[in-house]
């Protein structure tokens, strides 16, 4: 607009900065998924020839499949106990909380401020007596803990975007609170239900300090036994699940582009047929 | 009439009621968070550092004897202070440059500038490890070029600790000061312009002032995730690389959990410290979009 642009010395330091930072932030990404498919135990970088070898060490092996389920399952689990437990606190937060409101925010999103390290060494005592140590539960909990300031952060903003007029207009047609919350509120904040979930889902499944700490020898989670197997061996099998796992995220980061658009011409569509 | 009644009882609230609704909605969360969070806080690490093995203060003056303890503290300290410094140096113009670019343009690189983050942290280490090993890209390179005989150390160093955490932090502070540069009125510049200051000095007199309240929030914030890393160093550190959170793991792993406690009651002070000022200079809410991967 009114900015000239002439390529100063300036900009092309910045240029070079701007790019070299790409590259050092996409650097493990892109060196990972050719490692993966090197056929020596070597690494070798280009590889020396195509193999799925350290494919076949992951999906052959009982262990490595059994961490992986585990911690889906785990994922699954925290993000929907987080998002139903964030859902509530927000909704009390946002319309029924009128003292001490600074504090319970505080007391919420304390799970953030402490170091994990601290966490995890405090938990261990009450998991031992509550029998929460080594069970599945007890990993389900500790992870709740971390994910619900996400939760309750991302739904507390989308209630605030919510137009409260609209469940009071339901609730004035004679809905009652529930079923005008249920049928208008809900579906309104999906997306930031959604995400909340998905910051759930992903806080549990890259977590490994609370895991090592309460989860004992058998519940293994991926990033633990990785984390293992680091600290012990240099086989490239990582390598492999480190591939599928930035594939499958470039697959998730992809449907939600697609999601965005498509929710996008929606919205552009009832918007030209308003007008 | 049914109707009738149903408005009215929306219309009156009794306040006894939105109390009780309140209690019930938060009180899973309380609960969760009272049992299995602040209490293991206050019971399993404050009372523990001054009661285990017995009573005293016996925790603390022995950790604040030894030189280990200084080390330790420095160390963790150092490699903070290295790790924020870094990210700053690479996120300040590389956030700026977004801001030149067109709108468009400027949200699809910081969208890709975030793919990385996403990217499961044990992922990205072992991407280091052979990338710097011994036997890993670099050395392998470096061999076949004949520029060196024998493989370097690369790995298990403080470098590459320093290495592996701005790769995870950079983009929490390419998220802050993005957000703050962005926000900043581009006339004010065009005016310095006009006015004759030459691009640099309408950069170091207008902008650079103007996004300084992202710095600190940036600094800050990356600053004090840094001091609670354990994975990182574990993973990439050499063995005598030893933070508060490795420390901390290790005093347990022996069992000495009175020493463990009290080593983490230093880690958490200074962190409730740090944030305190954190929360009065810029407010709770921006510590989210930062901490989102501890």
């Amino acid at each position: 607009m009114t900015v000239v642009r002439r390529v100063s010395p300036m900009r092309v330091v910045l240029y070079i900065v701007f790019v070299g930072v790409l590259i050092f932030l996409f650097l493990p990404l892109i060196v990972v998924i050719p490692i993966s498919f090197n056929p020596g135990t070597v690494l070798r970088f280009p590889p020396d020839g195509i193999s799925l070898r350290w494919y076949n060490d992951f999906f052959g092996d009982q262990r490595w499949l059994d961490a992986a389920w585990l911690s889906l399952r785990l994922g699954i689990t925290v993000a929907i106990l987080a998002t139903v437990l964030a859902l509530g606190a927000a909704v009390a937060l946002t319309r029924f909380v009128t003292v001490g409101k600074p504090l319970l925010r505080a007391l919420i999103l304390s799970p953030l401020i402490v170091p994990l390290i601290v966490t995890s060494i405090a938990v261990f005592e009450v998991f031992n007596e509550l029998g929460l140590l080594r069970s599945f539960w007890g990993l389900v909990l500790a992870h709740t803990i971390l994910a619900l300031p996400f939760g309750v952060i991302i739904i507390e903003s989308a209630l605030r975007n919510f137009d409260v007029t609209l469940e009071e207009a339901a609730m004035s047609l004679g809905a009652s609170r529930l079923v005008a919350f249920r049928r208008i509120t809900v579906p309104l904040i999906a997306p930031g239900l959604f995400g909340a979930a998905v910051i759930a889902f992903i806080t549990s499944w890259d977590e490994v300090v609370m895991v090592l700490f309460v989860g004992g020898a058998r519940n293994q989670t991926l990033p633990v036994r990785m984390f293992q197997f680091l600290e012990t061996q240099i086989r490239p099998t990582i390598a492999a699940i480190s591939t599928l796992l930035i594939v499958a995220l470039l697959i998730a980061l992809v449907l939600r582009q697609l999601l965005i658009l498509r929710q996008r011409r929606r919205m552009g569509s009832v918007r030209s047929q308003g007008s | 009439m049914q109707r009738a009644l149903t408005l009215q009882k929306t219309i009156v609230q009794p306040r006894t009621r939105n109390a009780l609704l309140a209690a019930c909605l938060l009180g899973p969360t309380l609960v969760l968070l009272g049992v299995l969070f602040v209490y293991p806080l206050v019971d399993g690490v404050l009372i523990r550092s001054f009661s285990d093995p017995e009573v005293g203060f016996q925790n603390y003056t022995r950790l604040y004897s030894s030189v280990a303890f200084r080390n330790i503290l420095r160390l963790t300290f150092e490699i903070a202070l290295y790790t924020t410094l870094v990210c700053l140096l690479l996120a300040y113009p590389f956030a700026y440059f977004l801001t030149t670019l067109p709108k468009r343009r400027a949200q699809f690189f910081l969208a890709l500038s975030l793919v990385p983050f996403w990217t499961a942290i044990l992922a990205r280490l072992y991407a280091w490890t052979a990338i710097l090993g011994r036997r890993g890209i670099i050395n392998d390179w470096l061999i076949e070029a004949n520029l060196i005989d024998e493989p370097i150390d690369l790995l298990f160093n403080r470098t590459a600790v320093i290495i592996g955490m701005v790769h995870i932090l950079l983009p929490f502070m390419i998220i802050i000061l993005y957000s703050t540069m962005i926000a900043i009125d581009r006339e004010l510049q065009d005016a310095a312009r006009s006015l004759g200051a030459s691009g640099f000095q309408t950069f170091r007199r207008v902008f650079l002032p103007l996004s300084m309240p992202g710095v600190y929030a940036g600094v800050l914030l990356v600053f004090i995730i840094s001091l609670g890393f354990f994975i990182t160093p574990a993973v990439l550190g050499g063995g005598g690389d030893i933070t508060i959170a490795i420390f901390v793991q290790q005093q347990v792993s022996i069992l000495n959990w009175g020493v463990a406690s009290a080593m983490s009651m230093v880690l958490l002070v200074v962190t409730i410290i740090l944030f305190f000022v954190f929360n009065r200079l810029f407010g709770a809410e921006r510590m989210v979009a930062g901490a989102l991967r501890g």
